[in-house]
């Protein structure tokens, strides 16, 4: 007890002490610099929280950490280079008392540090009052992130000044070591974004793409991406691993710190051999369970583009305008490897100034014939790479529109030079282009947009964001007609909406909306790691279709289900087939989802990605299966509004699935789990954990057992048909039900009503 | 307050490189002020270190009180405070702060104790007035108080200062005696120094190191007596002073009227008109480190 006070005792003077230096306010100064200075630079407030809270997953931590190695190396070798060492030594401390008390004081401080950042997230969250706060997502953030991160570094720094009290030698070490552990993985680029062997945890990727999107179609606040903390399998071992090797660089620390003090020091001595021993496996394990994420990481440079970008008004600037309705015709004439295109799209003028010249691109291996005004004038134009510039005769004015029609030809091969295409079409010519089939890539590079032809994923989002607004305020469509001649097989990736007799010849007829997220899908993987090309495949590239049998049978049943399920418009889906050559003569496959809506695939896949471990092992065993099979989920129940909702939804509705596949044990399983907290929801699908999300099941899965799949598909064709969001939800289960429930099932479905009333 | 006693036996250390910094002390030390003489370099910081615990010694024993430095140090520094030559102090911290700190780490954990203390403390060395100014803003008289306030936290029965009154102006060094000298009435304060008066009006006992050895232990008469019809006054003219060799040692040269004051030590008389003076502890002390020339003790 008097020990363990004078530890606390040292520790308190330890925070005394820091907190009359400049180092710790260094650090201070440090974080907060890192995290203020996004909220200068977007005027979006909303987007600004999810950078910040990027921020705490990822480099908020960066320099920061530098310095808490550097500073617990000074610490703990203070009393040299400050000569109290001769007094110090001689009281009557124990070694450890002083390691441990220091040790401690200076964690305090970290912590404290790391609440006020996270203080200050909390308060930019209540501040956007979109949604209510999700308060247990940031202290669970700060435990498995934050802390751990503190703990190793503030360790790190103290054992190389205990080991190494000079700091001409302790501060090259550490300083090298942070250097090297930011830059350890190739992937992680020179600015160093990987930082795992630091920061203990998944490097950014994924998830913060998914924070990004998210926040910038207004549907996520920023506690709840928190809570997509990636805290799994590897990533705990990973932690874990951490942990331990903490304790043991405090052992080392401890054991080595001025043992000249201490005449039992070298006690330990078979200890230590065997501590060495551990700590090489340590380190081996970390490295392996570091390495293991590695694909993730590509990722990185992904984010770094977007916050290299600048705001959204420098945005609109840059793309004053936008495409508000786009009819393209194309026909492909396969033997000559050409398409010839015409292109009608009526653009409108965002910004506040009058444009009197429109920039378009188009990828450059199309030539451009002819550009006419609406009335049929040929307009000039110059063209510099994918840039084409066309003066207009009249300007537009702010807010009016403009319509144009292009006419152009060019070869259909090798349009996208940086991305997958142009890696897969060099390597499997024969799956993009011959005389019997053809790939039509589904990206900017064939029609003529109003952006830059970007490869880059971000860019492509950010653009995005300004498109989503357009498309929510005008509701802008986009028409695309593919003119096939008959024996010609055509895959591509887009959804298709309808297709039609023209003549003679099959008119097949698409959403180009989502073209751009479909664009987004393939920037996405273009950086993909060579480990998972499968699922690029799969939706692009016929070739490496190598899916199971069996997976196509799941598929299929899954399409036919979803198609009894929900009703869906579309009229004829094509089954997968793979390679292109056993497509059906004369008619198109659509490789993406086979709905009407949008493809929000991107954000689901790289979720699903991550969380393929948390699904059911029967059919999940094969993360592909699954990450097609959630796209196609979500991809019905995709709403712009509210794509948390979407999930929800889609994790029922695999359930369902799953129910037909493996039985009705799977679905009843999958709901006393839900039911029960003692029960794991691992395997079934299920993945939220919120009583949110899990009230919300409860309440459709009491519609089922009141109105049977009837009563489930009034629900999802009311819930279809409305506006979307957890009120629309709510009311459609309240319409569904055409019985008379019992108190039970009442009030469940009042719980999730409040839950979703109050959203 | 028990009296403790300090048994030094056949004590040596050697540093890397064969440099006998120590060579086979023998000293008994008991309460009181016990002076450490010699000249700078002849091993008495390492033989403070040593009590201190802070270097152990090559061979030979340390007892202290009941304590053997090499198996109870823990035990020694408890029972210990210690003023190095050069020590440093948290200067951004206050000085009642940082005696706090001090407090703890010395294992004074019942924090009402440590505050009285320290209250006593600051009042002894006279730096109450300033406790709560940062100590960066203190002087170098100021810092060897709250240096000498930081050895006596929890009221040690053994006070080591090394060369405490270096870099002190006349007053302080005065003060500074006066307080050892107080604190040495009820524990051993050991002070080690090469300046003679710093010794000369506190200490009951000491001892002169040269070169690792001891080569004086006894109380400061008996040093004085070294020096006995040895020291000499002697008068002279700048020109005689210019062109004559003095035989001897000269101690001090003061400008008169008529041209030089000398002080001699020597065995014989230096000139004729040398007169013989009262020797000092300085003289003694420097007949002492004479030994082996003309001045054999």
């Amino acid at each position: 007890m008097y020990r363990l006070k004078q530890i606390f005792h040292i520790a308190k003077a330890e925070i005394l002490i820091q907190l009359r230096g400049a180092g710790f306010y260094l650090i201070v100064l440090a974080s907060n610099i890192l995290f203020y200075a996004f909220i200068s630079s977007y005027a979006n407030e909303l987007f600004t929280s999810f950078l910040l809270s990027s921020r705490l997953q990822t480099n908020l931590m960066l320099y920061p950490s530098l310095l808490f190695l550097l500073l617990g190396a000074a610490i703990i070798s203070r009393d040299k280079t400050m000569k109290t060492e001769e007094v110090i030594d001689s009281y009557g401390w124990r070694n450890y008392h002083l390691f441990l008390g220091r040790w401690l004081g200076t964690l305090i401080l970290w912590i404290l540090l790391g609440i006020q950042l996270y203080g200050v997230l909390i308060v930019i969250h209540l501040i956007q009052g979109l949604s209510p706060l999700s308060l247990s997502n940031y202290i669970f953030h700060f435990i498995a992130g934050y802390i751990p991160t503190a703990i190793f570094t503030n360790t790190l720094g103290f054992v190389v000044g205990a080991l190494l009290p000079s700091p001409l030698l302790a501060y090259p070490i550490l300083i090298s070591y942070w250097f090297l552990s930011i830059v350890f993985i190739p992937q992680a680029g020179a600015t160093g974004t990987f930082n795992t062997l630091i920061f203990q945890r998944i490097p950014e990727s994924i998830y913060n793409l998914f924070n990004y999107a998210m926040g910038m179609n207004e549907v996520m606040p920023a506690s709840e991406s928190l809570g997509y903390f990636p805290y799994e399998d590897l990533i705990i071992l990973n932690r874990w691993f951490y942990i331990f090797l903490s304790g043991f660089l405090f052992f080392i620390g401890l054991t080595f710190y001025k043992r000249e003090r201490e005449d039992k020091a070298w006690k330990y001595k078979p200890m230590l051999l065997a501590g060495f021993f551990l700590f090489g496996l340590i380190i081996l394990g970390s490295i392996y369970v570091t390495l293991s994420f590695e694909p993730i990481n590509t990722f990185n440079r992904e984010i770094e583009r977007v916050q290299a970008l600048s705001n959204a008004k420098e945005m609109e600037n840059e793309y004053p305008l936008r495409e508000k309705e786009y009819d393209i015709l194309i026909e492909i004439s396969p033997e000559k490897s050409l398409l010839r295109a015409e292109s009608t799209i009526t653009l409108e003028n965002l910004s506040s100034m009058p444009q009197e010249k429109v920039t378009l691109s188009l990828n450059h291996d199309l030539s451009i014939n002819n550009i006419q005004s609406q009335n049929g004038e040929d307009l000039s134009w110059e063209r510099q790479g994918d840039i084409i510039l066309i003066f207009l005769k009249k300007g537009i004015e702010p807010n009016q529109e403009l319509t144009l029609k292009f006419f152009y030809e060019g070869r259909i091969f090798q349009w996208n030079r940086s991305g997958e295409h142009f890696l897969y079409q060099n390597l499997y010519p024969e799956n993009f282009i011959s005389p019997k089939g053809i790939f039509i890539s589904d990206d900017y590079c064939w029609y003529p947009s109003t952006g830059r032809i970007v490869t880059k994923v971000s860019e492509n989002l950010l653009r995005q964001k300004s498109l989503d607004y357009s498309v929510s305020r005008n509701n802008a469509k986009y028409q695309l007609k593919i003119v096939v001649p008959p024996d010609l097989k055509v895959a591509t990736g887009l959804p298709l909406i309808d297709k039609i007799k023209d003549n003679d010849k099959e008119v097949f007829l698409f959403s180009s909306a989502s073209a751009s997220r479909a664009h987004i899908l393939a920037g996405l993987y273009d950086d993909i790691d060579p480990n998972m090309p499968e699922i690029v495949q799969f939706y692009y590239l016929p070739q490496h279709a190598a899916v199971k049998d069996t997976t196509k049978d799941i598929i299929e049943e899954r399409i036919k289900f979803y198609t009894w399920l929900c009703e869906p418009e579309i009229k004829e889906v094509d089954q997968v087939r793979y390679p292109i050559e056993s497509l059906p003569t004369g008619k198109l496959v659509v490789l993406t989802s086979p709905f009407d809506r949008d493809i929000p695939g991107v954000l689901f896949l790289r979720e699903s990605y991550v969380r393929a471990s948390l699904g059911p092992q029967k059919d999940l065993n094969d993360w592909r299966t699954y990450s097609f099979e959630r796209a196609l989920s979500t991809a019905w129940w995709n709403f712009q509004k509210d794509t948390r909702l979407s999930s929800v939804l889609s994790q029922y509705f695999m359930v369902l699935l799953y129910e037909r596949i493996n039985g009705p044990d799977f679905y009843r399983g999958a709901m006393e789990a839900l039911e029960n907290p003692s029960h794991s929801l691992s395997g079934y699908g299920i993945y939220s954990t919120s009583k949110q999300s899990q009230s919300i099941i409860m309440s459709l899965d009491r519609v089922r057992e009141t109105e049977g799949m009837d009563g489930l598909r009034r629900v999802f064709n009311a819930y279809r048909a409305s506006d979307g969001g957890y009120k629309a939800l709510a009311a459609a289960v309240r319409s569904s039900l055409k019985t008379p429930i019992s108190n039970d099932i009442a009030s469940t479905i009042e719980a999730a009503e409040s839950f979703m009333t109050w959203r | 307050m028990i009296k403790m006693i300090i048994k030094i036996n056949d004590l040596t250390k050697i540093y890397d490189k064969n440099f006998k910094a120590l060579k086979n002390i023998n000293l008994t030390i008991s309460n009181g002020m016990f002076g450490l003489l010699g000249p700078n370099g002849a091993g008495k910081t390492t033989l403070m270190r040593i009590l201190t615990t802070i270097l152990k010694p090559t061979s030979g024993r340390v007892k202290i009180g009941d304590y053997d430095i090499n198996h109870n140090q823990r035990e020694i520094r408890e029972i210990l405070g210690y003023l190095p030559q050069e020590f440093g102090l948290y200067k951004k911290l206050t000085a009642r702060e940082y005696l706090d700190y001090a407090g703890v780490l010395k294992g004074i954990t019942d924090s009402k104790e440590r505050r009285k203390q320290i209250g006593i403390l600051l009042e002894e060395v006279n730096l109450e007035q300033v406790a709560k100014k940062r100590i960066s803003t203190y002087s170098g008289g100021m810092k060897q108080r709250l240096g000498i306030a930081q050895a006596l936290l929890g009221e040690p029965r053994l006070l080591i200062v090394d060369e405490p009154t270096t870099g002190l102006d006349p007053e302080e060094r005065i003060r500074f005696r006066n307080l050892l000298s107080k604190l040495s009435k009820d524990r051993i304060v050991i002070l080690s120094t090469h300046i003679v008066a710093d010794v000369e009006s506190s200490c009951n006992d000491l001892a002169v190191l040269k070169e690792g050895e001891i080569i004086f232990h006894g109380n400061p008469s008996k040093l004085l007596t070294l020096a006995k019809d040895t020291v000499w006054q002697v008068e002279i003219t700048s020109e005689v002073f210019n062109e004559t060799s003095i035989p001897g040692r000269i101690l001090s040269t003061r400008r008169t009227q008529l041209g030089f004051s000398l002080r001699v030590i020597s065995h014989t008389r230096p000139t004729p008109w040398s007169i013989p003076i009262e020797p000092s502890l300085e003289d003694g002390y420097m007949v002492l480190m004479e030994k082996g020339g003309c001045f054999n003790v």
